[in-house]
């Protein structure tokens, strides 16, 4: 880790502490959660002029709640607390259950979190695309008020969120569960520690007879933010579920050039998202009984 | 650049450091404290090489801030070793065979000590899952999973499940 330019750790005890910190020092702070990603900004020169470090991990938002309108869960709860807690293992919120379980390591997914994974903005980390499949919501809170977006409109490009300087990510809210509905994520990596190649998130809805109702695609790194694959949905809305129809949406997709990355060419990924979009919805039939 | 004093207790000893504030866990242990077991390998949190426990927790100390660590115990491989006698897992590790040249061989230990301080009873898939993230390019990590199951027989017998 260098940071040539850091006077400062500081590790605040609450959330408006925080946010003074944070407009005092304006842009000189950088907001740390478990520091994993560091290492990785440092290397890209991304932290020149970073002055403070803001360790958020003793401001309780260390947490996973059931409320009236879905799971709250807290920024700094770690992947391995996610992966430990059964609320997960429902078919509804799967996706995410193997979402952090796939991330690289066990030592990460100690010290990991949800709200840093959503922040650095990578397209490639399992966490965020996996919350992106499941229309999750996040909460931002500044000094001036909070407001309420979409995981899917945080992410700007690499390293880039949108989320300004003087604003904190507290909270993700994942929806209600809803009936007859299954999520499912399909990593490809080389080894089982590496970042994904491409990922696919689908979460899939079936309605009372059978036909697809619902059926949302994200594709991990695939662009430079979770792409959202509207194209599947356009053709599989009210139709009944076949081999033929996931075949046919195989040679349909995807409807963008994928970007090419250090693990994998463009062409290779535009090839292999078909298999893998068959796996992530085989897994959710599967759930689904 | 302004330093940052931090007080850690590293196996079982209190310390107080005076650090940079960027400085990682590993560098505090490897070069201010002189606790070398924490190996250097990649520094970026790919190899587990530098495992060691915080909070019971398994954590890699390459990317870990020192200061996230204060007031926190931690536990590092020189720790196990007590009063002239070798922790269960570390005579394991030895008994199965685990150890050609020995660099992973402290982070793969660490691991082993959180994974049965949370679980005294793991499964195979449990126990292929807790080292994970630790790499063995001699190819004796093949044989980690075993000396996992050695070294809860060793428990047993001397009556300390949990250490």
């Amino acid at each position: 880790m260098v940071l040539f330019d850091l006077k400062d750790y500081i590790k605040p005890n609450n959330i408006q502490e925080t946010l003074k910190l944070l407009s005092e020092f304006k842009g000189k702070a950088k907001i740390i959660a478990g520091g994993t990603v560091l290492h990785e900004l440092s290397e890209r020169n991304l932290l020149e002029g970073i002055e403070y470090l803001i360790d958020i991990e003793n401001i309780g938002l260390n947490y996973i709640n059931v409320e009236n309108d879905g799971i709250h869960i807290g920024a700094t709860t770690t992947f391995n607390q996610i992966v430990s807690n059964p609320l997960f293992l429902k078919p509804y919120y799967y996706a995410l259950y193997l979402a952090a379980k796939g991330v690289s390591s066990y030592q990460v997914r100690n010290v990991g979190t949800v709200g840093g994974s959503i922040c650095s903005s990578i397209p490639f980390l399992d966490v965020p695309n996996a919350l992106v499949t499941l229309d999750a919501k996040a909460k931002i809170v500044s000094l001036a008020g909070e407001r309420i977006v979409n995981v899917e409109e945080i992410f700007g490009g690499m390293f880039s969120p949108n989320i300004s300087d003087d604003e904190l990510l507290t909270e993700v809210i994942l929806p209600v569960e809803e009936e007859k509905t299954a999520s499912y994520y399909v990593k490809l990596t080389e080894r089982s520690y590496d970042y994904a190649i491409v990922s696919v998130g689908v979460k899939l809805k079936l309605s009372s007879e059978g036909k697809i109702d619902k059926i949302k695609t994200v594709f991990g790194n695939f662009q430079t933010t979770p792409f959202v694959e509207k194209k599947v949905e356009e053709i599989a809305k009210n139709k009944y579920i076949s081999d033929e129809l996931i075949n046919y949406i195989m040679q349909q997709i995807p409807s963008v050039e994928p970007i090419d990355s250090i693990n994998a060419s463009s062409w290779y990924k535009k090839k292999v998202i078909k298999v893998l979009f068959r796996d992530a919805v085989k897994g959710a039939l599967m759930l689904l009984g | 650049m302004p330093k940052k004093q931090i007080r850690i207790v590293v196996n079982g000893r209190e310390e107080i450091v005076e650090i940079n504030p960027y400085d990682s866990l590993l560098k505090v242990l490897r070069d201010y404290l002189g606790l070398t077991g924490a190996k250097r390998g990649c520094d970026y949190g790919g190899c587990g090489c530098c495992t060691v426990v915080v909070n019971g927790k398994a954590v890699y100390s390459c990317m870990y801030p020192a200061v996230k660590a204060e007031g926190k115990e931690i536990l590092t491989v020189e720790g196990l070793y007590k009063e002239g006698k070798l922790h269960p897992i570390q005579k394991a590790f030895i008994d199965a065979n685990t150890v050609q040249c020995g660099y992973s061989i402290p982070g793969a230990i660490m691991s082993a000590y959180a994974l049965l301080l949370r679980n005294s009873n793991p499964t195979d898939e449990e126990i292929k899952e807790a080292f994970s993230g630790n790499l063995c390019r001699c190819s004796a990590g093949y044989y980690w999973p075993q000396a996992v199951k050695i070294a809860l027989k060793y428990m047993k017998e001397q009556g300390e499940e949990k250490y």
